[in-house]
């Protein structure tokens, strides 16, 4: 059938094209074509006929006409009068007016658009700072695309340390003239600082020179060039140099600097600002790197070392070539050693371990998880927008009575989702500020929204598009009322918006069960972990560094300690626990040859089983009753009888390197039971202890767990008194532990607050959605209600549909978590089983949330006077 | 086959005349014009829209659009007070030339 309508449509989106018709001239055009049409019929021609040759009459005129149109008479036909006009001005106050009406007409709805809303954006913002801030790690570096950290991979392992010889950093730059410049680091955690008396800990760095060359450190005073180049020099940071200087010039001044039991008089030669929070080099103070030679460590061997080189290279070098170049430089120089060398982007230090994995993956994780959030919001809005779409029903038709097409429909409510979403952007900036210092404190870093920054922009564009987004579903589905429906009051059904919400409902609650068992579980392993039967007693132990007067007077202090009846043990060992070290440089018979067995060895004193309850497998502890155990006794844990493969080890012999005393051999007197001396994510090592009193750096004492404060008064008291210089500082052992897994709670936390987030955010869902069938079905209760049925009757009917859903969205929920739940139990070597009731537990949170939240809903329809709902207006 | 230059120069007078009697629209003037000159002038739309509408720039004619009680929307085009000038100016030209004509092709004073 020929449809002339379309065909004269047709006809117009040709001329359209052209742009030097006007609408105006398309319109004239258009009557001419129609006259034309009605001539060549009445001369005979059937319509299609008659259409065709009026068209082929106008259409070569057309080309002439348009050439000459756009030079000489643009702009005088415009839009044809019966089109409204594109753009009125007056209109959008009146758009702007009703909006706002409505958003106070409806204040509990809107507020709960809003704030689904301002806390999805938040969410997002608050992701984003994280994001970009871990991104920017060690990026402040004007070199920092150039600097490398030299890695070592013992053979046959999976290890990629960065702990290598002295010489490496030096042989390095003059084997390959690729390498610009190298600088050596060698860093301990605590180091005191005296001026005027007064103490101070800070962490410690001894640095090459050219540190200040490769890495960007600003001064704040001094000469950056020259500041380390002599041997007792000192560069302090300016919170350091404020502790002990308070307002005077540090430039110049001389201070004390306790290393290994000796203080040192070193001369400030220099104030840098502060290192910044992204910067994977933390320290306190910088030395020359050679102060290291100052205890006795060398500095010149190629077997021993623990020295961190970073190496600068060329800018656009390709540094996998240069890495494979140097790959063998240690074994060039030692040929026994088992480490091959490889090169490690400084940027890529802090996200990733050097074969993949490492926070990156949070990265990932959590920035999925923003984007999530505010999908759920975003999808919340749409649901809840729509679901009042009744009430706007009578506006939308009188506005299509009066002539407003549905466009300018379209545009005024897209303009007023727009309007909300920059409302909840101020109220999300809000919440983002005065959430941010909760987060820092959780995830330990200090993250900031300024006013002037660029991730302010960057939220706004987010905040718009979100309303955009968000609207533009309501926009389109409400301006499509049709204005006789719409004003009477019917109701169209769709029954396809229904399923797409329950879709969105049942995603939604999937997201939040998956976040609560993960919460859960993650939970679990962490109590776990902390009351696991580590085979030692570590409670009520205190951990004190061996240095400086402590060091010197050790024997008396211990003495004066142990008069107290509360002192139970004092003990002195070679390294708080958890950093215990390592080596492979054992012999005993029967050791395979080509075999390079790794274990850990501990120096240990005569009252180490004391402290810790260290119970024995087989032969006994060190005793003083037998004065050989000290030069010559070991013992061994049953782990290590075992690699060993001993099976009778009381009485064998074993040497071992200890630094101080690399020959020492000696005989195995005991086999102690298994405990863990280190974290729970590893298995336990096999561990050796001596007595190498050399060796020691810790000091543990066990206390009565009664009269905790008062003992602890005597500690200080007593050590005030004996060690003055001693900087007071001390810890309790398994809150030492607890903050090994430091990472894990941190990440338990972060997932609590996501997941209360989620639920809320379902919850919104869920409260929409319960308001838009309570709505649909308005009428069918008020007959109910008329018939007889009980208010809980009709609670229970109202409910039961979201009960059947919700128990889907576990369904779906759990495989989810248990898949990604047991990959990340698999990073522990210790960790629970996940029990059939912890899905359950968050199966019956859910429900019981959800119950609560369309209750509301339903009650509140269930009580509704029938007469109102069945009232025909 | 009357020449371009011809029927560019006359159409002004022409459309400017037959609106001087009441307003017309486009594809009308078209009729009027075929039918007054008996078939030998056949305007285009081509032709006569772009001088409508610039003697409607030039203001010598106003146009309205008007919906007729079938629903069709014309554009309908009316003289000016200038354009009645503008008419009376071309028509003394045209006058001109034409009596010098007539005087040339007169065959003999009768």
């Amino acid at each position: 059938m020929f449809d002339i309508k379309k065909a004269i449509k047709q006809w117009q989106k040709t001329l359209r094209k052209n742009e030097a018709f006007e609408d105006g001239y398309i319109a004239e055009l258009e009557s001419h074509l129609r006259d034309e049409i009605d001539n060549q019929i009445s001369l005979g021609l059937n319509e299609e006929k008659a259409f065709d040759k009026a068209a082929l009459i106008i259409g070569q005129a057309e080309s002439i006409g348009a050439e000459f149109y756009k030079t000489h008479t643009r702009h005088l036909s415009g839009r044809p009068p019966w089109k409204p006009p594109r753009f009125m001005p007056e209109l959008l106050w009146n758009y702007v007016k009703v909006a706002i009406r409505k958003i106070k007409r409806h204040k509990g709805h809107s507020f709960i658009n809003i704030s689904g809303l301002a806390i999805g954006m938040a969410c997002c913002f608050i992701v984003f700072l994280w994001v970009k801030d871990e991104l920017s790690f060690d990026r402040f570096h004007s070199n920092a695309q150039e600097i490398y950290r030299v890695l070592l991979n013992p053979q046959d392992t999976d290890i990629y340390h960065p702990y290598g010889p002295g010489p490496l950093g030096p042989a390095l730059a003059s084997d390959y003239p690729e390498i610009i410049n190298f600088t050596r680091m060698f860093g301990h955690a605590n180091g005191p600082l005296k001026y005027k008396n007064e103490v101070f800990n800070g962490k410690v760095r001894g640095v090459s020179p050219s540190f200040f060359e490769i890495f960007t450190f600003p001064f704040v005073k001094g000469d950056w060039k020259n500041c380390l180049s002599e041997p007792h020099s000192i560069v302090l940071t300016e919170k350091m140099a404020a502790k002990l200087f308070k307002d005077e010039d540090p430039i110049g001044k001389t201070l004390g600097f306790e290393w290994w039991g000796t203080w040192h008089d070193l001369k400030v030669t220099g104030v840098i600002e502060d290192v910044p929070p992204n910067s994977h080099i933390q320290f306190d103070y910088l030395l020359p790197f050679e102060f290291v030679t100052w205890s006795g460590m060398t500095i010149e061997s190629w077997d021993i070392g623990s020295y961190k080189t970073y190496l600068l290279l060329p800018k656009n070098s390709n540094f996998k070539e240069v890495s494979e170049k140097i790959a063998g430089t240690i074994k060039k120089h030692f040929p026994e050693s088992p480490n091959t060398l490889y090169l490690e982007p400084l940027t890529r230090i802090h996200l990733f371990e050097f074969k993949g994995g490492g926070p990156i993956t949070y990265i990932y994780i959590f920035s999925i998880i923003g984007i999530l959030i505010l999908c759920i919001a975003c999808i919340n809005f749409m649901n809840l927008s729509t679901a009042r779409s009744i009430e706007r029903a009578r506006e939308v038709g009188i506005r299509k009575v009066v002539g407003s097409t549905r466009a300018q429909l379209i545009r005024q409510f897209l303009g007023e989702s727009i309007l909300l979403s920059l409302v909840s952007f101020i109220f999300a900036l809000i919440l983002v500020q005065v959430l941010l210092p909760h987060i820092n404190n959780i995830a330990g870093k200090q993250l900031t929204l300024s006013y002037s920054s660029s991730p302010l922009l960057i939220f706004l564009g987010i905040a718009v598009v979100t309303g955009i987004i968000s609207g533009s579903y309501p926009a389109v589905l409400l301006s499509s009322f049709r204005p006789t429906t719409a004003l009477k009051g019917l109701k169209r059904s769709d029954s396809q918006n229904i399923s797409l919400r329950k879709l969105l409902v049942i995603g939604q609650f999937v997201v939040s069960i998956a976040l609560i068992t993960g919460a859960i579980i993650i939970h679990q392993q962490l109590i776990y972990m902390r009351n696991m039967d580590m085979g030692i007693n570590k409670k009520h132990v205190i951990n004190m560094e061996l240095r400086g007067s402590l060091r010197n007077k050790y024997k008396t202090i211990k003495e004066e300690l142990l008069r107290n009846p509360d002192i139970l043990a004092v003990s002195a060992t070679n390294g708080s626990f958890s950093k215990i070290f390592g080596s492979d440089k054992f012999g005993w018979e029967g050791k395979p040859e080509s075999e390079r067995i790794v274990m850990s060895i501990h120096s240990v004193d005569f009252d180490y089983q004391k402290i810790f309850d260290i119970k024995m497998a087989q032969g006994r502890y060190f005793s003083r009753d037998y004065p050989t155990d000290i030069s010559d006794g070991i013992i061994v844990n049953e782990t290590a009888a075992k690699i060993m493969g001993m099976e009778s080890p009381i009485g064998q012999q074993i040497s071992c390197w200890i630094p101080f005393d690399p020959k020492r051999s000696g005989t195995i007197i005991g086999v102690a039971k298994d405990f863990h001396f280190r974290p729970l994510h590893e298995k336990i090592n096999p561990l050796v202890l001596v007595i190498a009193p050399g060796w020691f750096t810790d000091v543990y004492i066990r206390i009565n767990p009664e009269n905790v404060p008062e003992t602890l008064g005597f500690l200080e008291k007593t050590l005030k008194e004996l060690a003055p210089d001693y900087p007071l500082e001390y810890s309790f052992l398994d809150e030492d532990i607890d903050s090994l897994y430091k990472v894990e709670q941190r990440i338990g936390n972060l997932v609590k607050y996501g997941t209360f987030l989620a639920i809320f955010i379902a919850c919104l869902g869920l409260f929409g959605l319960a308001s838009f069938t309570a709505e649909n079905r308005t009428k069918e209760i008020g007959i109910r209600k008329v018939l007889g049925a009980s208010v809980s009757g009709i609670v229970l009917l109202l409910t039961k549909e979201f009960t059947k859903w919700v128990l889907v969205s576990n369904i779906i929920a759990w495989p989810i978590a248990y898949i990604i739940m047991n990959k990340w139990l698999q990073n522990f070597a210790y960790h629970i089983n996940i029990g059939i009731w912890t899905f359950l537990l968050s199966a019956a949170l859910a429900l019981i949330i959800a119950l609560i939240t369309v209750s509301f809903q339903a009650i509140k329809t269930a009580t509704s006077n029938p007469v109102e709902s069945l009232r025909y207006e | 086959m009357i020449s371009k230059a011809l029927i560019a120069a006359s159409t002004k007078p022409i459309i400017l005349s037959i609106l001087l009697s009441n307003e017309n629209y486009g594809y009308q003037i078209i009729q009027r014009v075929k039918g007054i000159s008996n078939g030998s002038l056949e305007w285009s739309d081509g032709m006569l829209y772009p001088v409508l509408h610039r003697l409607e720039k030039d203001g010598y004619i106003i146009s309205q659009w008007k919906v007729s009680k079938e629903g069709r929307h014309r554009k309908y085009y009316r003289l000016t007070d200038m354009g009645i000038e503008e008419l009376e100016a071309e028509k003394r030209q045209w006058i001109s030339v034409h009596s010098a004509l007539s005087k040339l092709w007169k065959p003999f004073p009768a």
